[in-house]
């Protein structure tokens, strides 16, 4: 297993648009967790004097139309933006993860009707699903995360039962039974470990999905509400100004982009360090 | 084969009436009485009219018989009145669609065009500089956000070159035609300069991702052996690239193409909110806002049945295409 490790390490470090996710990612969580040092202001303390500022000394980034920092309101952001990633792939990561498991396993009618559900899910194009799911929890950050993660339950789902199938079929699995394993030591302790590279790739690339989506919809005033410092809803009250002052707009942006670049090259990285064989 | 088609369109029954629960039930689990989310507090203070609208929405009875009645309707294009306009929801979703339609189909063509175009061109001189070029683009075209794209643009063509509409639809495409066919083509222009920013925002992350296809399938495809033949015997690079592994390379793609539409329609909220533009998702985001919950119904069953029908077609196209395909 140490030589196995290694040797995807090895393969992730001669990557090199995975270096560059893993800094970009990384830096991403740096900032994150070191925010409120880091941040020159507060991030929603309003000085209606100094509205609308463009990049100066002061405030590099400019300041939006309450004269709060933009910069340090984008460093703040990065932690909502993680939050986001993290919860939302961690619902469609264990649930998905888990119904692909007893669906794959089980077979027969169990696998009939959890694989229907999944592809009712999927009929649903993922953005208006999360749109719909909000539209049922109410507009807010949490139901945003709820609902990317609801919404990429079927993606995980899918993959999961497929590798299931495939190794549920192997010898070594015939002799875990054979010698008496119980179902759940199969299916955690011997199919999961199997099937985690896989996952943990979708995971990485839903990271970046799920971003994108729920500032999405914070754009649309659907997640974060004022005066959360979310990247999203900075774009979407920077659009009122966009004529006058253009950098409100811009900057989170790009703070998006790059967080989203980030997780998809560290996804598209680890597809490559895991299973060459799936190399494109 | 045959087997396999009534097999799958069975299937795409059992999913269509799955999604049509599914928004039935979207009313029904959101937290709080339906009817008071419906008409506000003001509303809940006329008994009559909230008599009225239970009955009419059936919610008196049980919720079995509720989904029953709600199919029925369904069935036959009755999805209820908006709360907000009074308008059957059907009229209001089915006005908006076009819109919608035109957007999405543009931002297809423009997608399809230069993912293809870059993919083919990375394949065919793999390692080059082009190749890193379009696919690194490719990376950055994947990750942007769809609403940050819009207001680039925005910036960009209505403040600094005032070049090109940036809010707002034309004029309906098949109006535009019909001028078109009178000899009046100011219209289809006006309609066309309007559509292109919103199909550029909302097309650009699909290039990337059939950007990518193409390349790999290409790259796939100029292995094989009888493209070595097609070379061998003295065929020019640019049939061999066209005539031999192009054609062969546009199965998968064809696949993604047809469920990138699904897609486009569901990601067209963005960039039709972004542009003004008067879509399905706009509808949809105005009446979650407004809390106009059978309109946001409408719109989510259509654009789910229409990505149903389409994954489908898709699905028998490919069959057709590559008759390799053994169907179980």
């Amino acid at each position: 297993m140490e030589s196995g490790t290694a040797s995807v390490w090895r393969r992730l470090l001669r990557h090199r648009l995975a270096v560059a996710g893993m800094l970009i990612v990384g830096g991403l969580i740096l900032v994150a967790l070191l925010a409120r040092p880091l941040a020159p202001y507060d991030p929603i303390a309003q000085n209606l004097g100094n509205a609308f500022q463009p990049s100066s000394r002061e405030h590099p980034l400019g300041t939006d139309e309450f004269g709060r920092d933009i910069l340090s309101r984008i460093i703040f952001g990065a932690r909502v933006s993680l939050l986001v990633g993290v919860v939302s792939v961690g619902i469609g990561l264990v649930a998905g993860a888990l119904s692909g498991l007893i669906a794959g396993y089980a077979g027969g009618v169990v696998d009939v009707s959890i694989s229907g559900v999944m592809d009712v899910l999927l009929a649903v194009p993922g953005v208006l699903l999360a749109i719909a799911i909000v539209a049922t929890l109410g507009p807010g950050l949490f139901n945003v995360m709820v609902a990317t993660g609801i919404s990429s339950v079927p993606v995980f789902a899918r993959l999961a039962r497929g590798s299931v199938l495939t190794v549920k079929e192997t010898e070594f699995i015939e002799a875990v039974r054979a010698l008496g394993g119980t179902t759940g030591r199969v299916l955690f302790r011997h199919i999961l470990p199997n099937i985690a590279a896989p996952l943990v790739v979708m995971a990485s690339l839903h990271m970046a999905s799920a971003i994108l989506t729920a500032a999405g919809l914070s754009f649309l005033g659907l997640g974060a509400q004022p005066p959360t410092p979310e990247w999203g809803a900075m774009l979407s009250r920077g659009r009122e100004y966009l004529r006058s002052a253009p950098h409100i707009a811009t900057y989170p942006g790009i703070a998006i982009l790059f967080a989203v670049m980030g997780f998809n090259f560290l996804g598209d990285g680890l597809r490559d360090a895991l299973d060459p064989r799936l190399k494109v | 084969m045959s087997v396999y088609i009534i097999r799958r369109l069975l299937s795409t029954i059992g999913v269509l009436l799955g999604v049509s629960l599914l928004v039935f039930l979207m009313l029904h689990l959101t937290p709080g009485d339906p009817v008071a989310i419906m008409i506000g507090t003001e509303g809940m203070a006329d008994p009559q009219m909230v008599a009225n609208l239970r009955r009419e929405l059936g919610l008196d009875r049980p919720l079995y018989a509720q989904y029953w009645l709600f199919l029925r309707r369904a069935a036959v294009g009755d999805l209820g009145r908006s709360i907000r306009t009074n308008e059957q929801v059907r009229v209001e979703v089915m006005a908006r669609f076009p819109a919608t339609a035109e957007l999405a189909v543009a931002a297809l063509v423009l997608s399809t065009l230069i993912g293809v175009t870059a993919g083919v061109t990375s394949a065919v001189r793999q390692y080059s500089l082009l190749d890193h070029a379009s696919m690194v683009g490719a990376m950055l075209g994947a990750s942007i956000p769809v609403f940050w794209l819009g207001l680039m643009l925005i910036l960009l063509f209505a403040v600094r070159f005032p070049l090109l509409p940036v809010s707002g639809r034309g004029a309906p495409f098949t109006e535009a035609m019909a001028l078109l066919f009178q000899g009046d083509a100011s219209t289809l222009l006006r309609a066309l300069r309007h559509l292109v920013l919103p199909a550029v925002c909302l097309g650009l992350s699909r290039a990337a991702v059939v950007a990518r296809l193409t390349r790999s399938s290409m790259l796939e495809v100029l292995r094989q052996e009888y493209v070595r033949t097609a070379r061998a015997k003295g065929l020019r690079e640019q049939a061999v690239v066209y005539r031999h592994a192009l054609r062969n390379a546009l199965i998968p793609i064809v696949t993604i193409v047809g469920l990138q539409f699904g897609f486009l329609l569901g990601g067209a909220v963005i960039a039709e909110v972004v542009f003004s533009w008067p879509g399905v998702g706009r509808l949809a985001v105005d009446s979650i806002l407004a809390r106009d919950y059978p309109v946001v119904q409408g719109c989510v069953l259509l654009v789910a049945a229409i990505f149903v029908v389409l994954n489908l077609s898709v699905d028998l196209l490919y069959g057709w295409l590559n008759p390799r395909i053994r169907y179980q």
